[in-house]
């Protein structure tokens, strides 16, 4: 059987022909292309501001919108005063990529060009994939969950020696892993469409837990009808309990694995898991799709009940809550809603949002740093506790380290992204 | 940008944008990001102006990597419960305007990737090797993408088949 490549030609034509010539588009352009920076620079000064640019006025109302947890902690006209001999730092960093002084090579695993980099160390991965879905240290090595180019089912689970060995755990639907606060254990489920539907989920899910140094299998479950879609392994409670969502875009809870006992059980109402502590004692989730309030929350890691809640407009994304779990690092994007940007047909609808990265009391969500400036496009921990930040800034791109106490510098220099991204830290928002 | 520059960027947005901006909307199947990924590509060849030998060739080669680039990043990542979906059962065929009207929906539901490769292949009829070029891959990933794509195509949208399997009616009679 062939395909019809000419009724696919034409309806790709029709498809496309119904795009309107568009006037004004070089004005549009050229007004952006002057403006962007100036966007990033208003956003981060703070307050309501109110620009003219190339002749295009437009206002930054209120960079903290409604519904966001009390930051009036970190507005520095609200800070408390300051002791008169050792001053605090000021609790809100404004970060220049261009500004900002060399520190030392980040201190987490990343990929770039076939090799894995943490530190001093390179690691050899050669293997062809499309992005990395996760990457992280393990006993003895690395895990890496690689995506395929052609779909959900060909992701692969990695687990690479720190001499370059590297073994295959897994091949197919593998949409997440997990990594023990130790790094001994290491968590995943492979998915089994065959029996499933779009709407249920799949119809059988094998949950595994292995040694993370030999990939010995340690922990085995399968779910099977109405539980067959319960597995997507999030992050460990502990040794003995993984905390696993649903495979589905309806999902009804998040589920806790326990090990021992081999049960999955009911433990919160929301939809999907976004971050685990590394202690186990809290974890960030979201509501469902279809909820009115989808702002996170970071709940208990033994009851499950909310602890607090975060603004709409904030993620708390895997790497969110630092090593002792002390702190989370939350993004705000400040802005509209897409779903309220103004639409006129014919003409573009852009908005440069600007973010805010809060790094709160993971405990209350009480604000202690805000970092403004910076594109973030990953934001994670590193192990001795200071914040690592993958920012974007048009085509360029750099790793900033952050710390809990103040100031930020470059743990790689500014790299340019117009030929693509130069490196990857397998976790994103 | 000094005048000079400034006018030839004018002059290739006159000339080019419309078909940047069709092809952007293949790719993505939605006018607004259609519009804002031709924009941001455009944004970025103003800031290279002087540095760009061929502006178009740098424009789509920018729209491909964001695009690639933004279904990373999107907010909250639920792709991952949209596996395969269900074969569609064989119809009786339809007439042509339908075809075209349910591929438009099948090519929305292949990867990026997959689209990706589509559309330069068959929407802007470009060779092989060019194909590569744009997506930074060899000759042979081209093929074997394109083959898999036209492979999920057919699965999809089992109509698009030259010689389409016959309904169970059919093979019955």
């Amino acid at each position: 059987m062939t395909l019809d490549e000419q009724r696919l030609r034409d309806a790709l034509d029709e498809f496309a022909r119904g795009v309107p010539p568009r006037a004004g588009l070089a004005d549009a352009v050229l007004r952006q292309a002057s403006r962007r920076r100036t966007v990033l620079r208003l956003a981060a000064a703070g307050g309501t501001a109110v620009a003219v640019a190339a002749g295009t006025t437009f206002v930054l109302t209120d960079p903290l919108p409604a519904g966001r947890v009390d930051l009036g902690s970190v507005d520095p006209a609200a800070a408390p005063p300051a002791p008169a001999q050792t001053p605090a730092p000021d609790p809100v960093i404004d970060a220049d990529l261009d500004a900002l002084p060399a520190g030392a090579a980040a201190a987490v695993p990343w990929y770039s060009g076939g090799v894995i980099h943490h530190g001093a160390a390179e690691v050899p991965f050669d293997v062809e994939f499309a992005a990395i879905r996760s990457l992280s240290a393990v006993a003895g090595g690395y895990v890496v969950l690689t995506a395929d180019a052609e779909g959900q089912d060909g992701n692969e689970l990695w687990l690479v020696s720190s001499g370059g060995e590297r073994t295959r755990l897994a091949r197919g639907a593998v949409y997440s892993m997990a990594v023990s606060a130790d790094g001994a254990l290491l968590g995943w489920a492979e998915h089994d469409w065959s029996a499933g539907s779009l709407d249920d989920g799949p119809g059988r899910t094998l949950l595994y837990v292995a040694d993370a140094a030999t990939g010995e299998v340690r922990h085995r479950r399968e779910q099977t009808g109405a539980d067959g879609p319960v597995g997507s392994v999030r992050g460990f409670l502990g040794p003995g309990r993984v905390v696993v969502d649903s495979a589905t875009n309806a999902p009804s809870g998040v589920y806790v694995w326990d090990l021992e006992a081999d049960t999955v059980t009911p433990w919160t109402e929301f939809g999907f898991t976004t971050a685990v502590s590394p202690t186990g004692e809290l974890a960030a989730v979201v509501p469902p799709n279809e909820a009115a309030d989808r702002s996170p929350a970071v709940v208990d890691g033994v009851t499950g009940e909310v602890r607090w809640r975060a603004p709409q407009n904030a993620t708390i994304g895997t790497g969110g809550f630092s090593p002792d779990g002390r702190y989370v690092a939350e993004v705000l994007e400040i802005g509209p809603p897409p779903a309220e940007l103004p639409r006129t047909p014919g003409a573009l609808t852009s908005y440069d949002y600007a973010y805010e990265i809060v790094v709160a009391d993971a405990a209350t969500g009480a604000p202690v740093r805000t970092i403004r400036g910076l594109q973030p496009a990953v934001v994670t921990w590193e192990p001795d506790g200071a914040l690592l930040v993958q920012a974007a800034e048009d085509d360029r791109t750099a790793l900033v380290r952050c710390f809990v106490d103040g100031g930020c510098e470059l743990a790689d220099p500014i790299r340019d992204t117009s030929d693509g991204r130069p490196y990857d830290l397998g976790s994103g928002l | 940008m000094d005048a000079q520059a400034e006018g030839e960027f004018r002059e290739f947005v006159e000339a080019r944008s419309l078909a940047l901006r069709r092809t952007a909307y293949a790719l993505t199947g939605d006018p607004h990001q259609a519009e804002d990924l031709v924009q941001a590509a455009l944004v970025k060849l103003v800031r290279r102006w002087h540095r760009v030998d061929n502006p178009e060739a740098y424009v789509r080669r920018i729209m491909y990597h964001d695009l690639a680039s933004r279904w990373r990043r999107r907010r909250i990542v639920r792709e991952d419960a949209v596996a395969e979906p269900p074969d569609r059962p064989v119809t009786d065929a339809a007439d042509a305007v339908l075809h075209r009207l349910d591929l438009t929906q099948v090519l929305l539901r292949l990867s990026p990737g997959q689209r990706a490769v589509l559309v330069l292949r068959f929407y802007e009829d470009l060779p092989e090797r060019e194909i590569a070029e744009i997506l930074r891959c060899s000759v042979g990933t081209v093929r074997s993408q394109t083959s898999r794509a036209l492979a999920r195509l057919r699965t999809l949208a089992p109509e698009l088949a030259a010689d389409p399997v016959p309904t169970p009616e059919e093979a019955s009679a």
